[in-house]
């Protein structure tokens, strides 16, 4: 329960930090990827390099990746039928057989059902997926940023700042 | 987009100078840690030289490598150069296109190794296997266990003579109640006669008629007595007709203990007719099959992989070593090589000569393989001179049974392995020895057929057929014939030991049955005979009354008469006759 209590007002901490709404965006959508593309050493470090490069907000991506990746594990059965349908293609074998050739190119388990529905899925729904968290960001600050800073309840955790303290969180 | 290409450059200027003046210590720490993790012993490796061009190699310097299984290191090089081809790295594959090194050792003592402490405790909930439970199996199913001791305690336990003891009571019950009745009977009659002889009193006789009435009486005790005899001679019969049926009872209980010990030594002789080789190979391949095979990480939620689609017709294989040379091939420990790999994709043909000579255990050790298609591998194996260590091989309360070290072992492997590989192997044990050494001074079954066995050579054919997941496995050897062959010598000889002891037993058995009755048969021969005594003397005491009386009515009657005849002959005088 405390650690759930924690675990709000932690995220409370960074919507209402001085960062901008489109990092915050932008870091959650690579989040997103990361933690939905099963780990490869050529993919997850090109995330990383991207999320540095690009300024995102490395403390909200490491704070929301695990979170996701304890949940996108149970999207895998459907990640892999859009893999299938996208490997299994007639049209693509030509392109598929010389893209195996390529060097490198390997490490990425492209040839994967559930990796390549990862790609698949996360090219497609990213941009969108910026814009949402963008559109449900600018929503939040607009409307209930103001409303919960005044609320009883959000006095109330600033109050009790001692207790992450106290459980030896900070 | 230029703040980006920017970032890159800076982040690859930085990587690269990092990675080639730190390359050796990152790889020198990878190949102890993966060595480590998988030896769980202690490697040793000074350093690693990693050059980049005109190809990529690594070259390891006093590399020490331990064997996970023994004290020792399976290899133990000055220096060891692996050339690998870069471009196949590129493509998931790792192609080796040399390994050499001229100053290897193989399984090297000459240092000590450590284990290394694990934090992570293994879980203990599996018993631990060793090698001794598959013989310590077929020690017990070969040998017949007929234990003097442990036998006779066990017969006198489970031989009841309860039945007889009950029989020899009701006998002897039976035969007092009648000799008792008898007694009573007799000692009634006497009494009677005691009686009516003290009734009779010769002395007043004064006429013939007394002497009729007497003579009439005697007759009738006469006749009394003739029952009292009879009776006597019943009481007689009662009691031999009850000795003769004790001693039947007595036979049953011999022929009882007789036939618990004949069924007894039938049951201990007749049992395990499974082949002691089959078992004995089954249960030594299972137990290295469970003891190498790689552990199956437990997982909680298995995750979903997915499918993975192969586009690469040319694939280069998943691992491959081209060209692989340890030591000379004048040296005794050579291994020489071409072409070693599994898996697909491999067109080139390959070949392996491992040869080991004048090793502490063995003398020589040949061994080749060879593949055509990286699938099918044709192996041909030939150890001789091979030494077994002393060994325990089977130990109890009792005894402890020893194999002693044996330096005339021979072992051949031929055949082909694959997805469904086909090898035979054939093991000749020359004359080997063993040692009982006793820890009690109980008898044992098998320090009594230790004694056949030394010297006979032993022989196993082996021939395997399937893979490790699923195997069929058919073995032959000497052993069903030289168990049975001194199976049967040591239970000739233990037999003759055995019926004397038997007979001892037998004896001892007979013995507590005989105290478990005596005292009531004792009991019943000493009110038999006080019986016997006490109707036979009063018998007599009347016999002689009897006697007496008679003949004093003899003398009585001799009187009368003469005392008639001179009455009448001095009346024919009187009346002038």
């Amino acid at each position: 329960m405390i650690t759930i209590f924690l675990f709000i007002k932690k995220c409370l901490g960074y919507l209402n930090s001085n960062e901008s709404i489109e990092n915050i965006s932008y870091s959650l959508t690579i989040a997103f990827v990361f933690a939905l593309i099963p780990f490869n050493i050529i993919i997850h470090p090109l995330l990383v390099i991207f999320l540095v490069a690009l300024n995102g907000n490395a403390l909200i991506f490491l704070f929301i990746t695990p979170i996701l990746s304890i949940i996108t594990p149970n999207v895998y059965q459907e990640v892999h039928l859009v893999g299938d349908l996208i490997l299994s293609q007639p049209s693509a074998q030509p392109f598929f057989y010389k893209l195996a050739t390529v060097p490198l190119l390997g490490f990425s388990s492209w040839n994967n059902t559930v990796t390549m529905g990862a790609y698949a899925v996360s090219l497609i729904s990213c941009v969108p997926l910026y814009f949402f968290y963008f559109f449900l960001l600018t929503l939040y600050r607009r409307h209930v940023l103001s409303k919960l800073k005044n609320s009883r309840m959000f006095k109330w955790t600033k109050s009790l700042s001692w207790m992450t303290y106290f459980l030896g969180k900070k | 987009m230029k703040y980006f290409i920017k970032f890159i450059l800076i982040f690859l200027v930085c990587c690269i100078p990092t990675w080639v003046i730190f390359d050796d210590v990152i790889i020198k720490s990878v190949i102890i840690q993966l060595t480590q993790k998988a030896t769980k012993k202690k490697t040793n490796l000074a350093s690693v030289k990693i050059t980049y061009f005109p190809e990529l190699s690594l070259t390891l310097n006093d590399f020490q490598c331990p064997n996970p299984m023994q004290q020792n290191y399976v290899l133990s090089a000055k220096k060891l150069r692996i050339s690998i081809d870069a471009s196949a790295l590129l493509h998931q594959s790792l192609v080796i296109n040399d390994i050499v090194s001229m100053d290897a050792i193989f399984f090297d003592t000459s240092s000590p190794v450590y284990p290394i402490k694990n934090t992570v405790q293994e879980s203990s909930e599996e018993p631990k296997k060793t090698m001794s439970i598959p013989i310590k199996k077929l020690v017990d199913s070969a040998m017949p266990v007929i234990s003097n001791s442990s036998f006779a305690n066990d017969m006198k336990d489970a031989v009841d003579f309860s039945k007889e003891t009950d029989d020899i009571n009701a006998i002897i019950s039976s035969a007092e109640d009648q000799i008792l009745s008898n007694k009573n009977q007799v000692l009634k009659s006497l009494n009677n006669s005691f009686f009516e002889l003290n009734g009779l009193n010769v002395s007043n006789v004064s006429s013939l008629d007394d002497i009729r009435d007497i003579q009439k009486k005697l007759t009738t005790l006469y006749e009394y007595l003739n029952q009292i005899s009879n009776k006597i001679d019943d009481t007689s019969l009662i009691y031999k007709s009850a000795q003769s049926d004790i001693q039947a009872v007595h036979n049953e209980a011999k022929e009882k203990i007789t036939s618990s010990l004949s069924s007894s030594i039938l049951n201990q002789s007749t049992d395990n007719d499974a082949s002691i080789s089959t078992t004995l190979v089954k249960n030594t391949f299972d137990f290295l099959i469970q003891k190498f095979s790689p552990k199956q990480k437990k997982q909680l939620r298995p995750q979903f992989k997915g499918t993975t689609y192969r586009f690469q017709t040319n694939q280069p294989p998943k691992f491959m070593i081209r060209r692989l040379t340890i030591n000379s091939p004048e040296s005794n420990q050579h291994i020489n090589g071409k072409n070693i790999g599994f898996g697909p994709n491999i067109t080139d043909k390959m070949n392996l000569l491992i040869q080991f000579l004048n090793q502490p255990s063995y003398a020589s050790f040949l061994t080749t393989v060879t593949s055509d298609n990286s699938k099918q591998y044709a192996i041909q194996s030939t150890l001789k001179g091979g030494r077994i260590a002393q060994r325990k091989l089977f130990e109890n309360d009792d005894i402890r049974l020893n194999f002693l070290e044996n330096k005339s072992v021979s072992l051949n492997i031929l055949g082909q392995i694959s997805k469904r590989s086909d090898i035979s192997a054939l093991v000749d044990i020359i004359q080997p020895e063993y040692r009982v050494i006793n820890k009690s001074t109980n008898k044992n079954a098998i320090a009594g057929i230790v004694p056949f066995l030394n010297h006979q050579d032993l022989t196993f054919k082996l021939d395997f057929k399937g893979n490790l997941s699923a195997y069929e496995i058919e073995a032959s050897s000497n052993l069903d014939e030289l168990v049975k062959r001194v199976q049967t010598a040591f239970i000739n000889k233990q037999m003759s030991a055995f019926k004397k002891e038997q007979d001892k037993i037998q004896n001892e058995m007979q013995l507590t049955f005989i105290r478990q009755t005596k005292d009531s048969e004792a009991s019943f021969d000493k009110r038999y005979k006080k019986d016997m005594n006490q109707m036979t003397k009063q018998k007599s005491e009347l016999t002689n009354k009897l006697d007496e009386i008679t003949n004093e009515l003899n003398d009585k009657k001799e009187s009368f008469k003469n005392n008639i005849k001179s009455e009448l002959k001095q009346s024919l005088k009187t009346f002038g006759f």
